[in-house]
């Protein structure tokens, strides 16, 4: 993918349809940092955009939520898995004292995110969604606070600058 | 001009836990474990439409992980040999059960995929006004193969060059899978929001 995201690039349509084209490979922590910046800095200034990475966001949280195994299915995974492996396991292996498996993976969480206990921008793109879309008159004033919190929440659009 | 380009791949953390646990250690393995038990269970379960079999899945898929990690070659990465076992486990679980991964008469194409229900609202001074807008049906009308780039990149945030090497398939067709399933998915949630406001979650569940 070939895009100047800067704010020198002559076509905005074309940056707001490349930037779009790069959302899920940005909230997931899969671009360069170089590139996450370009396209963090694009977001602060184009709501249309901002509005396309919290509507995926939003449902990605929601499929992720609502495809968990859950802890009772992830610790019934486990033991199985272990007594169907138990010939090979090492005797002296002390499995009763190994971590639980509650909670959520970390898998494809991007470090600095996984460190923040963040999933990228879910927590806070729900009200980033209001607040781009102004569907609550109530809502707005926090979310304007939430937005300022967000800069040091971790927050994927915010970082790194 | 400045071009967007996935981040390079720096070492893959898995490998490390990988070769622990191909020298028999158990912790290492539940590491593992730990990391990619929820992303294969859902890809899985996008496949299989069952829970109960996505379980087997992945029970499967990880025992066979500790017998073979002696036998990972290094040419990927230890997450796309990870999918890629469990996707073969996947075809053996359909051909066993006789998985419908079915194919609907109007070639809608079943996913199994619950109401998940996205929330979009708030509560205001009227009281609460929570629009959940279902997926499921904007899912469940997915190929196959646009709902397994959607699961692979969008859920469980694997790398497009990643999803593309799993599914064997162009990074082209990768990319542009995701972005007719991205337009597909907020044109039919939009017309969902505007039509059905609270349908939502309770109308389906997994088995």
């Amino acid at each position: 993918m070939t895009v100047d995201v800067s704010r020198q690039a002559a076509d905005p349509n074309l940056i707001c349809q490349k930037v779009e084209e790069s959302l899920v490979e940005y909230l997931s922590g899969n671009l360069e940092p170089a590139d996450r910046d370009a396209i963090s800095t694009h977001l602060l200034s184009c709501h249309a955009c901002l509005f396309a990475a919290a509507e995926v966001a939003q449902w990605r949280a929601s499929m992720r939520s609502a495809t968990s195994p859950g802890p009772e299915v992830r610790e019934r995974l486990w033991r199985a898995i272990l007594a169907e492996v138990e010939p090979s396991v090492p005797q002296d292996a002390d499995v009763r004292r190994l971590p639980s498996t509650s909670g959520p993976s970390p898998v494809n969480v991007p470090p600095p995110l996984a460190a923040a206990g963040a999933v990228p921008g879910l927590d806070l793109l729900g009200p980033v969604v209001l607040w781009v879309a102004g569907v609550s008159r109530l809502q707005a004033p926090q979310v304007a606070l939430a937005l300022p919190m967000g800069l040091s929440l971790d927050l994927p659009f915010f970082r790194h600058r | 001009m400045r071009v967007l380009e996935p981040r390079s791949s720096d070492q893959d953390p898995d490998l490390p836990l990988l070769e622990a646990t191909a020298a028999g250690d158990v912790v290492a393995f539940r590491n593992l474990f730990e990391r990619y038990v929820d992303p294969l269970f859902r890809f899985a379960l996008s496949r299989l439409g069952d829970r109960s079999l996505a379980e087997d899945a992945v029970q499967e898929t990880l025992a066979a992980v500790w017998r073979g990690a002696r036998s990972f070659a290094g040419r990927s990465k230890v997450s796309t040999w990870l999918y890629g076992i469990c996707r073969h486990t996947i075809a053996k679980i359909v051909s066993r059960h006789r998985v419908a991964q079915v194919e609907l008469a109007g070639g809608a194409l079943e996913t199994g995929f619950p109401a998940a229900g996205v929330f979009i609202g708030c509560d205001d001074e009227a009281g609460q006004i929570d629009r959940k807008v279902d997926i499921e049906q904007a899912l469940r009308e997915l190929s196959p193969q646009h709902r397994e780039v959607v699961v692979l990149a969008m859920v469980n945030g694997l790398p497009l060059e990643e999803v593309a090497e799993l599914t064997e398939v162009p990074l082209g067709t990768v990319k542009s899978r995701l972005h007719w399933a991205r337009i597909y998915l907020a044109r039919k949630l939009s017309d969902d929001v505007g039509r059905s406001g609270l349908r939502g979650r309770e109308e389906g569940r997994w088995k």
